[in-house]
């Protein structure tokens, strides 16, 4: 290595690959190849004769070697930047921007060392011009010959001859046209640094991917406050979130208080996904669109093909993070999740035609009817604690519990779920991606006296207080489920919410608030699609028996993946779900 | 010494005069001078009737120097070459060892069908070719300077013929191809022979011309990088260095030898001085590599079994070694 390096090689090849990527034009007639290796035996004299005559075509030479050589690497680095800003734009990543430019800069940079460090030497000058005007090696023989040939001899005839003829020579040896790559460079480098200063084409930093325009102002002007959640759910020992700050700060509710990170007070009763609201993102990149999952947040999954390893222990920074596969594309044949899921249902669930339903229809009746769905959320949830979930959430862990140390607060339920709700609404997967089956029985949720789930095959039994980030049992989709035995959770004092109070989840493209209603009335949770108005949210009593579900959802919001749509199949097909 | 000038005006009247009596040839008479000019040996190959011997003795007429001829056999014995000692007696009746010069003393031997005779027989010339000398006994007796030799042999009937061995086509600076003349230069050759008055070149140059002509030669100068060129043309020709192109490695048994790429750059700089130049170029090196190796490298039997020739795997190689190491 040493050797190689000591003798040139590597400064050889270097040229040789600068020659190559100059291309087959004439431009790389300036990329001189000459070895580096080669020196003349006795060494280059300085003083010879056809210095003086070779120093102003070396100069010439190096010039357009680094004008060139220039042009090259700002092409190279803006198209880098060009590219780089609009991969970052299909992949909404946070990739911060000194991530952008720093290559593009270093490109540069290497440019212009490559332009200054590569100064042709009197040898290259000499063979570049013996090349190119076919001299047959005069000027390089010459040049070897230097000052110190015997007069009258052949040597110092050939040296004269030599000079004799780099003096006929141009000055310019060579018409370079370099107004081509040259105006393609600055083309190219317009483009680049225009899309990264247009604040529209701006590549995402990590406050802009989580916090779109439309969906800013929609925050902005929500009138709703932010929902107090219970002291129980505040208290409860939780994982920090992955989220990024900013991300979490794009998830501030109502009243433009940002909620910290480390706060479960937003996940605890929602969820929401982050990242590009476009089917593209879901289809190609995997990354879900923005999603409001109201739902029980925190759960875990563990099913092993869809984490992460970088995921957060909470599907919500799963969720957020945009790249997990929780979120991945789904397909439109698979709207509402209730198609998928109902396909393989055996059990009681007899509403298979409401699960084809579309989102619309699954918001409103899922979330509507959830609260009547409390009679038989029981039984399906002990159904469902017969354990074929795949997938473990915290919430899991807290259906062990006794019912009664549960600390669920049905007011943090986004949507009050009426536990009266027919059993067949109840059967209604959660749809979107964000899914989460919490087996009643298997994940140490198994108790049946902790079921008090509803039809959505909440099989915890919504006791488990300890465990749960937010005190509150989860249903399969994350959703808190009540904790005692009559779905009630703990210290709720929202309306019906006996067992299947907080089952409506709920996955839009937009942004969710939280409302404490003043104080006066039900919470409430808003939830704005992102391109929608203010006045076409989507809105809700957060943890009251009345949710009232409207507005506009996008479809391929609750288009469930395929591998949880295996996994809700199974979960149904197993008698568990309604 | 001679001027360049005068050496490129010497040249072009020896060429003009060896035109006088060779039709055509031009690259084979300008090949056989640059030989002569660089001291060495040609062998001409050819079928018969091409001329070989009328080449050869129309440089012996226009370069005016001593003539011999050898035509060789297969019952011909070193001896015949080269002399030997026989015993003499003088007036007093005292006999002693006297050593006989052969033919090879001579400025300008012609070798003809030097492949019939035997190796050994061959071999007579080996000290002759490189020492340019003749040992007889304990006794090494010099040839006359300038001394060439010129062998000819033909490629076909090969039966009864003994080819040369490399150490002995290694001694030859050149070898030389001599092909069927063209419809014009036949149409010339049949007229010019079909008279009574056979054409004889005139001495231009002398032997001490060609020597002057020889040292001027070795002055011209060369390019570090044009030497190198040369020599990684010869080396790769050596299939069993590293580097070595496919078709060698794949075709050629023995490359050439040192004296390959001497031949080259000595011929390549007759080449210059003969254009008016005064250096080595690439150009020159390439034009003389085909001379200057094609009996110098062994194909093996593969090759032959292809057919393929040495001037094309030379062609290869040309082609393969870049005038800058990549």
């Amino acid at each position: 290595m040493a050797r190689r390096l000591l003798s040139g090689v590597f400064a050889l090849r270097l040229r040789r690959g600068l020659a190559i990527a100059l291309g087959h034009s004439d431009l790389a007639e300036l990329l001189l190849t000459l070895p580096r290796l080669w020196r003349p035996a006795g060494g280059v004299s300085t003083q010879g004769p056809l210095i003086g005559v070779l120093l102003p075509f070396r100069r010439w030479l190096w010039r357009q070697r680094a004008l060139v050589l220039l042009a090259r690497a700002t092409l190279a680095g803006s198209a880098y930047l060009v590219v780089s800003h609009f991969l970052l734009l299909r992949l909404s990543s946070s990739v911060p921007n000194p991530a952008i430019w720093a290559p593009a800069l270093l490109i540069l940079l290497i440019g212009i060392w490559l332009s200054v460090a590569n100064r042709p030497s009197l040898q290259e000058t000499a063979y570049w011009l013996d090349h190119r005007f076919d001299l047959r090696e005069q000027l390089g023989t010459a040049l070897e010959q230097g000052a110190n040939v015997r007069e009258g001899s052949l040597a110092a005839r050939q040296v004269g001859k030599a000079r004799e003829l780099a003096a006929t020579l141009p000055d310019r040896p060579m018409e370079v046209r370099q107004q081509g790559p040259w105006a393609l460079a600055a083309a190219v480098a317009l483009i680049g640094v225009l899309s990264m200063v247009i604040p529209g084409n701006a590549a995402p930093s990590a406050e802009q991917a989580y916090t779109p325009g439309p969906d800013r102002r929609a925050l902005n002007t929500a009138s709703t406050p932010i929902a107090q959640l219970t002291p129980s759910q505040q208290l409860r020992p939780r994982a920090p979130l992955r989220l990024p700050a900013a991300a979490a700060n794009a998830t501030a509710i109502a009243g433009n208080r940002p909620v910290a990170t480390s706060q479960p007070l937003l996940s605890s009763s929602l969820q929401i996904k982050l990242g590009p609201a476009s089917a593209e993102n879901a289809d190609a990149s995997g990354a879900a669109p923005q999603v409001g999952n109201l739902s029980g947040s925190s759960s875990k999954t563990t099913k092993a093909p869809k984490q992460e390893p970088s995921s957060g222990s909470s599907s919500q920074s799963q969720q957020q993070s945009g790249a997990s596969n929780s979120t991945r594309p789904q397909s439109s044949s698979q709207k509402g999740g209730n198609k998928g899921t109902g396909q393989g249902q055996q059990g009681p669930s007899n509403n298979s035609s409401q699960q084809q339903q579309g989102t619309q229809q699954q918001l409103d009746q899922g979330a509507q009817n959830l609260p009547n769905q409390a009679p038989s959320g029981s039984s399906a949830g002990s159904q469902s604690s017969q354990g074929q979930d795949q997938t473990q959430s915290q919430s899991g862990r807290q259906s062990s519990q006794p019912p009664g140390q549960q600390g669920g607060n049905p007011q943090a339920n986004p949507f009050g779920a009426d536990p009266s709700a027919p059993k067949s609404r109840s059967s209604q997967p959660p749809p979107g991606n964000s899914t989460k089956i919490v087996k009643p029985g298997q994940s140490t949720s198994g108790s049946p006296e902790q079921h008090g789930s509803t039809g959505t095959q909440q099989g915890n039994s919504s006791g488990s207080g300890d465990n749960s980030p937010d005190g509150r049992p989860y249903n399969r989709s994350g959703t808190s489920l009540p904790s005692s035995p009559d779905g009630r959770q703990p210290g709720s004092s929202g309306g019906k919410s006996s067992g299947l109070t907080h089952t409506a989840t709920i996955q839009v493209q937009g942004k969710a608030t939280i409302g404490s209603g003043g104080g006066q009335g039900p919470d409430l949770v808003r939830v704005i699609p992102y391109g929608a108005e203010p006045g076409e949210a989507l809105q809700g009593p957060a943890s009251s028996g009345q949710s009232t579900v409207e507005g506009y959802v996008p479809e391929q919001s609750i288009i469930l993946p395929p591998d949880e749509q295996a996994l809700v199949q199974s979960y149904f097909s197993n008698g568990s779900g309604s | 010494m001679i001027a360049p000038e005068e050496f490129q005006e010497t040249a072009r009247r020896i060429l003009q005069e060896i035109s006088t009596v060779i039709v055509g040839q031009e690259s084979v008479t300008r090949a056989v001078l640059t030989a002569l000019l660089g001291n060495g040996h040609v062998l001409l190959e050819g079928v018969p009737g091409l001329g070989k011997t009328s080449l050869v003795r129309a440089f012996a007429g226009a370069l005016g120097m001593q003539f011999g001829r050898i035509q060789f056999t297969p019952d011909l014995m070193p001896a015949d070459i080269t002399g030997t000692n026989i015993v003499s007696e003088d007036e007093m009746g005292h006999r002693s060892l006297a050593f006989q010069r052969g033919p090879v003393f001579a400025n300008l031997v012609l070798a003809d069908e030097i492949n019939r005779a035997t190796p050994k027989t061959q071999s007579a010339l080996l000290e002759a070719m490189q020492e340019r000398t003749v040992t007889a006994g304990t006794v090494s007796h010099p040839l006359p300077e300038p001394f060439f030799v010129l062998a000819t042999q033909n490629p076909i009937e090969m039966e009864g013929t003994y080819p040369l061995p490399e150490a002995q086509l290694d001694r030859f600076f050149f070898k030389l191809l001599v092909t069927y003349p063209f419809r014009g230069e036949l149409a010339a050759i049949v007229r010019r022979t079909a008279t009574t008055d056979v054409a004889i070149s005139r001495p231009v140059a002398g032997g001490d011309t060609l020597i002057a002509m020889n040292r001027l030669v070795c002055e011209v100068p060369m390019a570090s990088h044009v030497l190198d060129y040369a020599v990684r043309i010869v080396l790769a020709t050596q299939p069993e260095l590293p580097g070595a192109p496919e078709v060698t490695r794949k075709y050629i048994r023995i490359g050439a030898s040192p004296r390959g790429a001497q031949a080259i750059t000595l011929a390549g700089r007759i080449y210059s001085l003969m254009d008016g130049r005064f250096n080595l170029s690439y150009e020159d090196v390439r034009t003389a590599v085909h001379p200057a190796l094609r009996h110098r490298i062994s194909l093996n039997f593969e090759a032959e079994a292809r057919g393929l020739t040495a001037d094309s795997i030379l062609d290869h190689i040309v082609g393969a070694v870049p005038e800058v190491p990549q």
